[in-house]
C-alpha cells in the first residue's frame, strides 16, 4: 500500500488515541486541558532522550515517560481542581509554553532547539519498524486500548460519578461523590495514556524538537477531534479523528500552518455553537428521547 | 432563652442522632445563622420554619457540608462532623434535597439514583436498590427518562429518591412540596411519614406549607433572621406569639 | 527599578481591566482578550505605516472599531454560550482566540513589526530617575482610563447597573436591569479597554499575530491577584505584578518571567483565590 496512505492511517489512529486520552479528562472529568501537548511532549522526550542519548530501550523510556507525565500532570492540576473550569484551562495553556522554554534551554539533556533525531535501528525492542504497516497495527492497538478503557470507565462507577460531577457538582457531592479524588484518578489515566502516545510519536516520527512537539497545533487538534466526534463519549474521538485526519492531511498539502489553524479555530467555534454534543453525542441523545 | 424540654416519643436514647450546637455563619456583615442549636432524634421529623431569608437553607448547607460554619459544632451519630466536606457528610449518612432542584440532566432517572446507591453497594446491587427506591417514590414509569426533561413535580420526587439512595440516617428536605398541587402534597406527606416510621429515618423539613408541617413534624424549630425564636410541638409553636409576630412582620 | 516596574505595571493593569470587567458582568473568561489587543496593535501599526498617524492618535478610530467588533462578537457568539456548559464557553472563546491569531497570521504574516515614533527612544528625567517616554505615557494612560472606568461604574446609572450585575446577576435582572443589553455593552467595553492598551503598547512592544498569547497570561495573573470583577483590584495587582516581574527579570533571568507568572498564578489560587478585592464569584471559583 502506498506510503502516503499508510501514514494517514497511522496518524488517524494516533490522533484518535491522543484525543481519546484527552477526552477522559475533558469530556468526563470536565477538566478542559488546552495544553495537552505538554504531556505528549514529556512522554515523547522521555523516550527519545533515554533512547537516543543513553541507548536505553524505549520500552523503559515508556515507563519513565508514563511515570513522569502522570506525576507532573498531578502536580500541576491538583491545586487547580477546586477552581472554576476556565481558570484550570488557563493554567494548562501556559504549561506547554513553560515546557518549550525548558526543552529549549536544558540543552544537555534535550539538545535544545536543534532537537533529537532518533537513530533508525528497527527492532521490536526499539519499537522501530521498517514497514509502516507495523506502525499502523500498533497505532490501532493503542487506539483500541484508549477506547476500551474509556468504555469501561463509561459503563462503571467512575464514569457515572464523573458524569454526575460534571452535570452538577453539589448534587453529586451530596450523594457521596468525592470530586477531588475522581478528578485525580481521571487525570492520571489521561496523562498516562497521553504519555504512551508520546512514546509512539517519538518512535514513529523519529525526530523531536520543542516547537513541533509542544505546539498549540497539537492541543487544538486533540480537542477539536473529540469535540466534533462527541465529547464525553467513548466513540467520539475515534469518529472525530476518522473524519478529520484524512481531511487535514489533504488540506495541509495545499495550505500551510496559519490558514489551517484558522480553519480549525473557525470549526471549533461552529461546532460549539451549532453542535456542541458532536456527532456521537447528538445521535445518542436523539436515541434516548 | 429558656428551653422547653421537648419530649420526643421516639427519642428514647440519651444521645440524639444529630446535635446542632450554636452554629454561626456570616456573609460579610450579615449573620445568616446566629447561634442555632437543636437536636434531632432517630426517626424524628423536625419541621424548620421561618420567614424567607431566615437562614434555613443556609443551615441546611452547613449540616450537609456544602458550607462551612464560622463557629459552633455539629455532631452526628456520636462523631463531630463540624465543617466536614459534603461528600463525607453524605457518606456518614446525611442526605439532602436542594431547594432549587438539581437534576443530573444528562442522566436518566435510573442513573441519577444509581449514583447515590453506588456509595454503599457494588454496581449490581446498586442498580437493584436504585430500582427499588424509584418504585418506592412512585417513579417507576419514568425510570429511563432523561432527568433534564422531567416536570417539576417529578424533579422534586427525584431529589427525594436521590437523597434516599445513599441509605441515609437523616434527610434534609428543602421545600420539597413547593409547587406541588394538593393531591401531590398528600402523597408526599404519606411517603415522608412512612419513611420515618418504617425506616427509622430522621427528617428535617423546611416547608412553608403549614398543614404539611403540622401533620408530619414531631417538633418544630422556628428561625427568624438567623435566630432560633421558638422550638416546640406543632400545636404550641403556632400559638407562640413570637412566631406569629415574625410571620406577620415579614414580607412572607 | 521599582519605578520602571510600576510603569510596566500600569500597562499590565490596562490589559487586565477589560478582562476583569467581562468576567465580572458576563461571568465568562475571555480567552480571546489578547487577540483584541493584538488587533488594536495591528490597527495602530497600519495606521502609522500607511497614514503616518501616531499610535495614540489612532486609538480614536481603532478603539471604537474594536468596540463595535466586540459587540458583534457578543451578539453572535458570546450571547449564545452564556448559559451553556462551562466547557463550551471555554471552547468558544478559545476557538475565537485561535481563529483571530491565525487570521492575523494568514493575512499579515508572522513577522515582528514595530512602530517608531518621535518619542520611542526618548526618556524623561524625573526626580533623578530616567524614565522612558513610552512607559510613562502608558502609565498615565492606564491611570486615566482606570479612573474613567471606575468613575463610570460608580457614578453613572449604566455603570451602577453593571456593578449590580457583577454582584448578583439574578437580583439585578429582577430589579429591571436589561441584562442582555448590558452584557453586550460590557463585552464591548471590555474589548475596547483591550484596544486602548493595544494602541498604547504599539510604540513600546513588537506587533505580531501571537502577541496576545504573551500578554494574556500576565493579564490573567493580574486579574486573579486583583480579584475578578474588580477594576481597582486590576490596577493595584497590575502594579504589583509589574514590580515583581521587573525584579525577577533583573535578578534571575528574563526567560523565567513567563514561568514566574504561572507559578504566581498557582500560588495565588492556592492561598487566596478571590484575590485582593474579589467580591464576585468566589463561590464560582470554589471557595466557600
Amino acid at each position: 500500500m502506498n506510503d502516503y496512505y499508510l501514514n494517514i492511517i497511522v496518524m488517524t489512529f494516533l490522533w484518535a488515541a491522543l484525543s481519546g486520552a484527552w477526552n477522559l479528562m475533558a469530556g468526563y472529568g470536565g477538566l478542559i486541558s488546552l495544553g495537552h501537548s505538554a504531556l505528549l511532549g514529556i512522554g515523547a522526550y522521555s523516550t527519545a532522550v533515554l533512547y537516543a542519548t543513553f541507548g536505553i530501550s524505549p520500552w523503559i523510556g515508556l515507563l519513565v515517560g508514563i511515570f513522569l507525565t502522570t506525576a507532573i500532570a498531578v502536580l500541576i492540576s491538583w491545586p487547580c481542581f477546586r477552581l472554576r473550569g476556565a481558570f484550570f484551562s488557563l493554567a494548562t495553556l501556559v504549561f506547554p509554553i513553560a515546557m518549550e522554554i525548558l526543552a529549549n534551554n536544558w540543552t544537555s539533556v534535550t539538545r535544545g532547539s536543534s532537537g533529537i533525531a532518533l537513530p533508525f535501528k528497527p527492532s521490536f525492542g526499539n519499537f522501530i519498524f521498517e514497514s509502516r504497516l507495523s506502525y499502523a497495527v500498533a497505532a490501532f492497538l493503542l487506539m483500541m486500548l484508549v477506547f476500551t478503557i474509556t468504555k469501561m470507565i463509561h459503563r462503571g462507577k467512575l464514569g457515572l460519578y464523573l458524569i454526575a460531577m460534571r452535570d452538577d457538582q453539589d448534587a453529586a457531592e451530596s450523594m457521596g461523590v468525592e470530586s477531588t479524588r475522581i478528578k485525580l484518578i481521571i487525570t492520571m489515566i489521561s496523562a498516562a495514556l497521553t504519555a504512551v502516545g508520546g512514546f509512539f510519536y517519538a518512535q514513529y516520527i523519529l525526530f523531536l524538537d520543542p516547537p513541533s512537539v509542544f505546539s498549540i497545533n497539537i492541543s487544538v487538534q486533540i480537542a477539536l477531534f473529540s469535540l466534533i466526534g462527541g465529547l464525553g463519549t467513548p466513540l467520539g474521538p475515534i469518529v472525530g479523528s476518522l473524519l478529520m485526519t484524512p481531511l487535514d492531511g489533504a488540506l495541509s498539502a495545499f495550505i500551510g500552518g496559519g490558514p489551517r489553524l484558522m480553519i480549525y479555530g473557525a470549526v471549533l467555534l461552529v461546532v460549539v455553537l451549532a453542535a456542541p454534543q458532536g456527532i456521537v453525542g447528538t445521535y445518542d441523545s436523539w436515541r434516548k428521547k | 432563652m429558656t428551653e422547653h424540654a421537648v419530649y420526643s416519643p421516639l427519642n428514647n436514647t440519651l444521645t440524639p442522632l444529630m446535635g446542632i450546637d450554636n452554629l454561626v455563619r456570616r456573609f460579610g456583615g450579615l449573620v445568616a445563622v446566629n447561634q442555632v442549636s437543636f437536636d434531632v432524634g432517630v426517626g424524628e421529623i423536625v419541621g424548620l420554619i421561618g420567614p424567607n431569608g431566615a437562614g434555613k437553607t443556609t443551615l441546611f448547607n452547613i449540616i450537609s457540608g456544602h458550607l462551612k460554619a464560622d463557629s459552633g459544632t455539629l455532631r452526628f451519630n456520636g462523631t463531630d462532623i463540624t465543617n466536614m466536606h459534603a461528600s463525607k457528610c453524605a457518606r456518614m449518612g446525611i442526605g439532602r434535597t436542594f431547594q432549587i432542584v438539581k437534576p443530573l440532566a444528562t442522566l436518566t432517572v435510573y442513573e441519577n439514583v444509581t449514583v447515590g446507591a453506588l456509595l454503599n453497594n457494588n454496581t449490581k446491587i446498586a442498580r437493584d436498590k436504585a430500582a427499588q427506591i424509584i418504585e418506592r417514590v412512585g417513579m417507576s414509569d419514568l425510570m429511563d427518562k432523561l432527568s433534564g426533561s422531567l416536570t417539576l413535580e417529578s424533579r422534586k420526587r427525584l431529589e427525594l429518591a436521590r437523597a434516599l439512595s445513599i441509605e441515609p440516617k437523616i434527610v434534609l428536605l428543602d421545600e420539597i412540596l413547593a409547587g406541588l398541587n394538593a393531591s401531590e402534597i398528600e402523597e408526599s406527606i404519606h411517603l415522608i411519614r412512612s419513611l420515618a416510621v418504617t425506616d427509622n429515618l430522621a427528617v428535617i423539613l423546611i416547608e412553608h406549607n403549614l398543614h404539611a408541617i403540622m401533620s408530619l413534624a414531631h417538633k418544630i424549630v422556628v428561625l427568624d433572621y438567623g435566630v432560633k425564636i421558638a422550638q416546640n410541638v406543632p400545636d404550641l409553636v403556632v400559638r407562640d406569639p413570637k412566631v406569629v409576630a415574625a410571620y406577620l412582620g415579614s414580607d412572607d | 527599578m521599582i519605578v520602571s516596574g510600576l510603569l510596566i505595571g500600569g500597562v499590565y493593569a490596562l490589559l487586565s481591566i477589560g478582562l476583569t470587567l467581562i468576567f465580572g458582568v458576563l461571568r465568562i473568561v475571555n480567552f480571546a482578550q489578547g487577540e483584541f489587543i493584538m488587533l488594536a496593535m495591528f490597527g495602530a501599526f497600519w495606521a502609522n505605516v500607511l497614514l503616518g498617524i501616531d499610535p495614540y492618535l489612532s486609538a480614536l478610530v481603532v478603539v471604537p472599531v474594536i468596540f463595535f467588533i466586540g459587540m458583534l462578537v457578543e451578539r453572535f457568539v458570546i450571547q449564545r454560550i452564556l448559559f451553556a456548559a462551562h466547557s463550551m464557553q471555554i471552547f468558544a472563546t478559545f476557538g475565537l482566540s485561535v481563529l483571530m491569531q491565525n487570521l492575523a497570521l494568514t493575512f499579515w504574516g508572522p513577522d515582528y513589526r514595530s512602530v517608531t515614533t518621535a518619542y520611542t527612544s526618548k526618556s524623561y528625567s524625573v526626580a533623578g530617575l530616567s524614565l522612558s517616554a513610552t512607559s510613562l505615557f502608558a502609565f498615565i494612560a492606564a491611570i486615566v482610563m482606570a479612573t474613567g472606568l471606575i468613575g463610570f461604574l460608580h457614578f453613572t446609572r449604566g455603570g451602577r447597573a453593571l456593578r449590580a450585575m457583577v454582584q448578583n446577576r439574578y437580583a439585578a435582572s429582577l430589579m429591571g436591569v436589561d441584562t442582555k443589553r448590558l452584557n453586550r455593552l460590557a463585552f464591548g467595553c471590555g474589548v475596547a479597554c483591550a484596544a486602548v492598551s493595544g494602541c498604547i503598547l504599539t510604540p513600546m512592544y513588537y506587533t505580531f499575530p501571537t502577541v496576545g498569547v504573551d500578554l494574556i497570561i500576565t493579564a490573567f495573573v493580574v486579574v486573579v491577584l486583583g480579584g475578578m470583577g474588580s477594576v481597582l483590584g486590576a490596577v493595584i495587582a497590575g502594579l504589583i505584578i509589574g514590580v515583581a516581574q521587573t525584579l525577577t527579570g533583573f535578578y534571575l533571568s528574563v526567560e523565567f518571567k513567563d514561568v514566574i507568572s504561572l507559578l504566581l498564578f498557582i500560588v495565588i489560587l492556592l492561598i487566596r483565590p478571590q484575590g485582593l478585592f474579589g467580591r464576585v464569584g468566589s463561590e464560582d471559583i470554589g471557595m466557600k
